[in-house]
């Protein structure tokens, strides 16, 4: 006490002694009576802006309704209006006269903007970590299932493709590049995954069962993205490595919203609208089908067998089989989509807030009988106690997500293969055309799924500077489906019906204590605390066949013979220490290091810790003496550095343990048999890989350097990043000794590495005094993924389960799941055109007797043996690691152009530099190509592609680019695992479109309305694109693979409005 | 001061409290599966472990269109027609072994080196094994604990015998590996030691094991003394003759141990001649007659809807059916088995046709593609006549085997009488014609016994895995295939190449040398 008194004389002298010459002054000339209001851009009234009078300690604040009183010491004073959230302002009141009207401008420097770094949060201006951020105000109210989806474009470093159009299934997203290798084809788990946190609650996004077995939906559909206030994402590993052993693949933070003191506030908007779907691919259709079809038997067929082609296209008059219907069609409609949100907030005294809100979504898909609704509640309270030390905030949150799913399967939602899509001739009977469709009336299939969570905050402050806060969370997922076919689906088999049911816990305990202190300069912040979070996962399932009615739609009086019913139980626990120190000296010079360590159940007795450190330094240029003295633009400068490291969890949680194989009876012949002779088999798991104690983690090291850049107090800012990750150790299969009787086991074997640049440049170009502004941003990331290590000393690894010619290969130096096809260099002319051994005078072949013939393609022959492999499920001669299925350059375009109360925006997403296998058309020309003597049939049955547009090989001698139709062959010529189906999968996409209109704030006063705003939103309205053959170069799965399966990505039409009261 | 102090204490003691009762969290037990450390604990885990290696045995000789047959029939060329259908199994049938889908599956010898795993793990995980951990076995723990102990060797023994007869010289390895990434890459071992280790395998399996059983339900598909002196048997003549290819003589002692081991398992293993009335139920299998034979037996819902007698079948036999069956038996067959001369008309021949072997086992045998009914016990699970499964087990040793065997060491003795009246005898047992050119004349030279005994064993064992290692073992083979040359015999070219997949991590590892250069 007696120090500060001490402190206080000296300050009182000054004070007295600088304050004597303008007392004087201020006798001169009389004081000035002034009175304003101050409002923004949109005309609402600014609460609590400050003004000050220049030269003069008077100042004022404006209240509620925007208004203010000052004192003027003499007419010509200046006056100085601030504002957090705006630009500050300047006026000089002299020449007006009554009440001052002043606009605000909205600030556009974000510098003050809080990021959220892993549970902290520091200012932008302050972070030395590499982050993108969005606020919730740019994805809500766009017509999208899931906020992953609408992450697309809108964040640098992350890429997002949306495989499928269906609602509610998963985009992909990786944050700097996808580090997954593996052998064996997945179309589902094609790239690593980010880390998602909600609110601080690490989400458990794993999945136990395939997505056919389970309903399939997004786990991330769960959360409205109304209710978002931001998105972070962690790209480097120094903001990162505070979630450890999870983080190698990014952390993407959701931060919802919370309640604001103030007066209540209600916000109800929604939006209706319809979905449409794109345009189809092209197939010939009628007479034109028949007449190609024909022309092509004539050609290929001898007349001998002439005499029997199908009837299908010789009798013309049959009324079975004139039609003219593309098939493809009847499985489109136009969808609904619908969505309400309703959010109350306010707050009292003593720092008490709430928030609730619900929602409501739902959208029809463009395929009949698919479809996805959700409903959402989330209260968010807080409160005070103990004299306001004691922070208390439970957040509770419900949703349900219903999804329909058509009567195909996950990858595709239609009951026909697209590269097997019935031909057009056909007329088919009722029941034929309803088993065809899927009958969806009488299919049932429900897909719910509940996630329940409940969050306890608890703060306490120690002191001003020591605080301790604890966050526990539970979380109570469920999901179940209920399935049943009716017996004429089944082939006439009796109805089926199956039942699925899983419900997992995850709870997590954070528990950390805060401290933060100044000496002098030198500012100090330490994080310190423990994790502990326990998951659970069981699930249930049932089904029986041949049953005896289709009433039936439940597992009920199925014979014994035909129930089926499994059960499942996984957990994992995780503990984990964590600590991070910043320190800034006179707010220039950052330092930032972290350090976690993390245990894990999944892994054996010595290798269960991991320790994922890292630091980062940052110095801001601009707060440096020497940029401030010439009133520098640059309000901000920053260089930035970082390295660190972080880790990648396996997805198996029983590693550890040589898990045996129950019911092991099967063989070729019965893959049902669990017994031998009546007694259950078991037997070590010899196919599916030996248990290792050894196993460690996956780990990623990252280093990042960055700049960042603010010139004119934010009107142009521009971030930019370079970066390096490599993830090292990641598991791996390796194979075993034969001897062994074990096929493979895990060991920590690959590397993967991506590097890259993201940069994001925004502005706002038009002058501040333009009646339009414009803001517009650029993110562009520049990823290169390289595989680095192999296991068996880097040999080249096939990938299988895909194609029968199998068309990826993982090989060192090339990037992750490249191509691996045979060079297509054209096609022969004539036979004449076929190079022969010039030692055996025999010509090319493709194995056996099969040589080359004019009219076929041509390969290279990489090895010059004349021989084409002609098959190959290892490494083949003649096969090339070629082009890159994963995009190179992503990124996204924001425009928003206000012009008095009309916001238009226009939001690009593209995706450069990927290439893309059409195995789509491959399927169409094989569709009668290889299929020996039923050939004809099978040209008749299916669809045909327009073939009058190709230059297809017909006599000796055609330049021709596709290879000859030939039927019934059996030469392949048609194989999917060649460069002539490479195609680029470059695209720029319209993504959305919106237009909004906010009423004026005035009109709304009379009737108690604070705001109302009218939108209209159009979802995929353009694309351009470089592949022709492509009907959408991103409905393309991981693998870069197009086969026309999958769900395409619809146009959406929306109206909406949102009202503020 | 203090206050902060106390401050500071009371956090620390805040999360000093949780951690204590946190690491219980990184401790999971699996309960989705038993694995190595729970398992192990009692009989019924003994059981289970060995149903497993069967099943083992039983997969790796059903895989790829029942390889059992493929190695020991197709092979043979003359004995059934597998028909061109694009997965290019066929060449196999004239001696080309290199199609990319057969050595693939074919040359890949890895399904019998699981099954040898297996029994390696019995034996080391079984063999410590406690009197009371087995409490529940309901007979002597000792007596059990070497019952499984026997069969695991039996299997073992039984699957290097396939092993060797394949490819000759092949990978030997008798541990089980702790942790198998240690496991060393193995080259092949010369055919001499692998038929060593059989050996000795068997006597220890002899010396655990007992005649007969105790449970009925375990009749001819668990193995026994009995199972494993047909394996002793089969083993010592295949030594006798196939250890040295360039050898016209056969290994007397061996040739004498085949012999004492068929007696001692026709004398105290309790096999019964199945009758005419019943031979063809002996096919469906557990039969009195059958000494080891897999089970596949729809009663267990172990059957099979690619067992080895559907291919044949037409839709009278089978409902779901192809118009034309895949596998024919080929009318060279009955030419060569079947088929006497007629001495009423001279050049013309007569069809043994009341041999029961003959009027059981075919039908359609005018046609050009006579029909296999060996294996047709087909059980419809589904509906009207759908989901077929054929319900025949596989067949490995039987008794009729074990007393042919027995013809064939007469005439290694060199005591062709015997052989002459076991052959003629034999035939007329199974209702054969009695007419003088379908019989042996006892002035019948070495060459025309050996190959009336093979003519037997094609009537008798046709389609039960034996016909072409009989070819091989009494190089009658000129006889009744002709892909397989006097030199490419010499050359050991009956072997089958390895599937070149197999080389990619090993390097010990060398290709069987007829096809070296030839893949």
């Amino acid at each position: 006490m007696g120090k500060q008194l001490l402190w206080l004389l000296p300050c009182l002298l000054f004070y007295f002694l600088a304050s004597m010459p303008l007392a004087a002054d201020a006798q001169q000339t009389p004081v000035v009576p002034l009175s304003g209001v101050i409002r923004d851009a949109k005309g609402l009234p600014v609460v609590g802006a400050s003004i000050r009078v220049k030269n003069s300690k008077a100042h004022a604040l404006t209240d509620s309704s925007g208004a203010f009183r000052i004192s003027l010491p003499s007419r010509n004073a200046g006056l100085i209006i601030s504002h957090i959230s705006f630009n500050e302002v300047e006026i000089n009141p002299k020449d007006s006269t009554g009440q001052l009207r002043i606009t605000m401008i909205g600030r556009d420097s974000k510098l003050d903007d809080v990021v959220v770094i892993g549970y902290q949060s520091v200012t932008r201006k302050k972070t030395t970590a590499a982050i993108s951020s969005i606020s919730g105000k740019e994805i809500a109210n766009l017509p999208s299932s899931s906020f992953d989806q609408l992450m697309q474009g809108r964040l640098s470093g992350v890429s997002v493709q949306n495989y499928s159009g269906e609602p509610g299934s998963a985009p992909s997203v990786t944050v700097r590049g996808n580090s997954r290798i593996s052998t064996s084809y997945d179309q589902f788990n094609v790239v690593s995954t980010p880390l998602y946190v909600v609110d601080g609650v690490p989400q458990p996004t794993e999945t136990y069962v395939g997505l056919d077995v389970g309903t399939g939906t997004n786990y991330l559909g769960g959360v409205n993205p109304n209710d978002i206030e931001s998105i972070d994402v962690l790209k480097d590993a120094s903001a990162a490595a505070i979630y450890g052993s999870r983080a190698a693949n990014g952390v993407i933070l959701i931060t919802t919203k919370k309640g604001r003191s103030g007066i209540p506030k209600t916000t109800v908007s929604g939006y209706v609208g319809a979905t449409q779907r794109p345009q189809l691919r092209t197939v010939e259709t009628g007479a034109t089908e028949r007449r190609n079809k024909m022309s092509i038997l004539q050609q290929s067929l001898t007349p001998d067998q002439q005499r029997q082609l199908p009837y299908m296209l010789t009798d013309s008059l049959n009324p079975a089989f004139n039609g003219h219907t593309d098939w493809q069609d009847l499985f489109y409609r136009t969808g609904v989509i619908k969505d309400v949100d309703l959010s109350l907030s306010g707050g009292g005294e003593g720092g008490t807030s709430y928030r609730f809100s619900s929602g409501y979504y739902d959208e029809q898909g463009i395929i009949s009988a698919t479809g996805f609704k959700r409903y959402t509640m989330r209260l968010n309270l807080l409160s005070k106690g103990l004299g306001g030390k004691l922070t208390i905030n439970p957040v509770v949150n419900f949703t349900r997500m219903d999804r329909s799913r058509g009567s195909g399967n996950t990858g595709n939602p239609i009951s026909v293969a697209a590269g097997s899509m019935p031909s057009s001739l056909f007329v088919m009977d009722v029941n034929k055309r309803a088993a065809l469709l899927g009958e969806y009336n009488e299919n049932f299939d429900r897909n719910t799924n509940t996630q329940f969570s409940f969050n306890l905050n608890l703060g306490y402050e120690f002191s001003r500077n020591f605080k301790f806060t604890s966050q526990n969370s539970y979380l109570y997922n469920t999901s179940r489906r209920d399935y049943s076919r009716t017996s004429e689906l089944n082939s006439g088999q009796g109805n089926l019906a199956s039942a699925y049911g899983d419900n997992e816990i995850n709870i997590l305990s954070s528990n950390y204590f805060s401290f933060n202190k100044s000496f002098g300069q030198h500012n100090f912040s330490i994080l310190a605390g423990q994790d502990i979070q326990y998951d659970q996962y069981q699930n249930t399932q049932a089904s029986g066949s041949h049953g005896s009615s289709d009433v039936i739609q439940a597992v009920q009086g199925f014979d014994q013979r035909y129930l089926g019913a499994s059960s499942d139980y996984q957990a994992y626990g995780l503990l984990s220490y964590y600590s991070r120190i910043s320190y800034d000296y006179m707010g220039r010079y950052l330092l930032s290091a972290s350090v976690r360590g993390d245990g894990s159940s999944r892994f054996g007795k010595n290798k269960k810790w991991g320790t994922f450190p890292s630091v980062s330094l940052g110095w801001l240029l601009s707060e440096e003496d020497f940029m401030k003295k010439d009133k520098s633009i640059f309000s901000l400068l920053k260089l930035r550095a970082s390295v660190g490291k972080s880790g990648s969890l396996p997805s198996s949680n029983y590693l550890q343990y040589n898990l045996y194989n129950t019911g092991a009876g099967t063989y070729e012949g019965n893959n049902a048999a669990t017994a031998y002779n009546g007694v259950n088999a078991i037997t070590p798991n010899f196919a599916g890989g030996a248990a290792q104690p050894n196993l460690s983690w996956e780990k990623s090291t990252q280093w990042n350097l960055g700049l960042d850049a603010e010139v004119l107090n934010g009107k142009f800012s521009m971030a930019l990043d370079l970066y390096n990750k490599e993830n090292t150790d990641q598991l791996f299969n390796v194979n075993l000794p034969v001897n062994s009787g074990y096929d493979y086991a895990q060991t920590n074997a690959m590397g993967v590495r991506n590097y890259g640049v993201d940069l994001t440049l925004a502005g706002n170009p038009l002058s501040d005094r333009s009646p339009i502004k414009w803001f517009t941003r650029l993110n562009i990331t520049y990823n290169k993924n390289k595989i680095m290590h192999l296991p068996n000393g880097g040999r080249d690894l096939v990938m299988s389960g895909d194609r029968f010619n199998r068309s990826h290969i993982e090989t060192v130096g090339s990037p992750v799941n490249s191509f691996y096809l045979l060079k297509t260099l054209g096609v022969y002319a004539t036979d004449a055109d076929v190079p022969a051994n010039p030692l055996t005078g025999i010509p090319m072949y493709g194995g056996g007797t099969n040589t080359f013939k004019a009219g076929d393609f041509r390969f290279l022959d990489l090895d010059g043996d004349y021989l084409i492999d002609p098959f190959q499920e290892g490494i083949s001669s003649d096969k090339l690691a070629t082009g890159d299925p994963n995009p190179t350059i992503t990124g996204g375009w924001t425009n928003n152009i206000t012009y008095k109360r009309f916001t238009l925006g226009l939001f690009f997403t593209f995706t450069f530099k990927r290439d893309v296998l059409d195995l789509y058309k491959a399927d169409q020309f094989n569709n009668f190509a290889g299929s020996g003597s039923g050939s004809p049939g099978d040209l008749a049955q299916y669809a045909l592609p327009d073939l009058s547009k190709l230059n297809i090989w017909r006599k000796p001698g055609d330049n021709a680019d596709y290879a000859k139709l030939d039927l019934g062959s059996y030469r392949y010529y048609y194989r999917s695992d060649q460069t002539f189906f490479l195609t680029p999968g470059d695209y720029v996409r319209l993504k959305s479109t919106s237009l909004s209109y906010e009423l004026p704030a005035k009109a709304l006063q009379k009737i108690k309305i604070d705001r109302f705003r009218v939108f209209g939103v159009v979802d995929n309205l353009l694309r351009w694109q470089r592949s022709k053959d492509l009907p959408d170069a991103e409905a393309v799965n991981g693998y870069g693979e197009y086969n026309g399966d999958g769900y395409p990505i619809p146009k959406k039409f929306t109206l909406g409005l949102e009202v503020n009261f | 001061m203090r206050r902060t102090t106390n401050k500071y204490l009371l956090a620390a003691l805040l999360i000093g409290s949780i951690l204590p009762a946190c690491k219980k969290v990184l401790e999971q037990q699996p309960k989705d599966s038993t694995y190595l450390q729970a398992f192990w604990k009692s009989a019924a885990d003994c059981k289970s472990a060995l149903a497993g290696n069967y099943s083992l045995l039983r997969a790796a000789l059903a895989y790829k269109q029942n390889s059992y047959y493929m190695y020991g029939d197709a092979v043979a060329q003359n004995y059934f027609t597998i028909q061109y259908n694009g997965d290019g199994l066929e060449p196999i049938q004239t001696g080309d072994f290199t199609g990319a889908y057969n050595v693939n599956s074919l040359g890949d010898w890895t399904r019998f080196y699981k099954v040898i795993a297996m029994s390696n793990t019995i034996l080391k995980q079984v063999t410590p094994l406690k009197d009371e951990a087995l409490a529940d076995a309901k007979v002597d723990p000792q007596v059990f604990k070497n019952g499984i102990l026997g069969q695991a060797l039996f299997i073992r023994a039984y699957a290097y015998f396939m092993l060797t007869r394949i490819w000759g010289d092949v990978p030997l390895d008798t541990i089980s590996y702790d942790n198998p990434i240690d496991a060393p890459q193995r080259g092949r071992s010369p055919k001499a030691d692998i038929m060593k280790l059989i050996e000795s395998d068997c006597h220890q399996a002899a010396a655990m094991l007992n005649w007969g059983y105790q449970d009925p339900g375990d009749v001819a598909v668990t193995a026994t003394k009995g199972s494993v002196y047909a394996l002793l048997a089969h083993l010592y003549l295949w030594r006798a003759t196939m250890l040295d290819v360039n050898s016209t003589t056969p290994n007397a002692t061996d040739v004498a141990s085949a012999d004492t081991a068929i007696n001692a398992l026709v004398t105290n293993g309790g096999y019964i001649l199945t009758d005419t009335a019943h031979y063809g139920k002996m096919f469906i299998g557990k039969s009195a007659e059958s000494i080891f034979e897999l089970n596949m037996s729809e009663d267990d819902k172990e059957g099979t809807t690619t067992g080895i007698g559907l291919p044949f079948l037409p839709t009278k036999y089978l409902a779901t059916a192809n118009t034309t069956p895949r596998f024919f038996v080929p009318p060279t067959y009955f030419a060569n088995n079947y088929k006497f001369p007629d001495r009423a008309n001279p050049g013309f021949q007569l069809q043994d046709s009341g041999d029961i072997r003959s009027r059981n086992n075919f039908t359609a045998l005018t046609s050009t593609k006579p029909i296999c009914l060996k294996y047709s016990n087909v059980v419809y699970r589904g509906v009207g006549q759908t989901e077929p499964y054929l319900s025949n087990n596989m067949i490995l040793f039987r008794l009729s085997d074990m007393l042919l065997l027995k013809a064939e060491i007469n005439i290694y003795q060199n005591d062709l009488t015997s052989a002459i009246t076991r052959i003629n005898d034999w035939r007329k047992s199974r209702g054969g014609s009695q007419d003088s050119a379908n019989i042996l004349a006892a002035s019948a030279t070495r060459d025309m016994v050996m190959h009336q005994y093979i003519v037997e064993r094609g009537r008798e064992l046709f389609l039960e895995g034996h016909i072409f290692w009989d070819l091989l073992r009494t190089r009658t083979y000129g006889d009744f295939m002709s892909w397989l040359s006097v030199q490419r015999f010499a050359q050991e070219g009956f072997y089958w190449p390895v599937y070149p997949m197999l080389f990619q991590n090993n390097l010990n590892l060398r290709q069987t040398p007829y096809w070296g250069g030839k893949l």
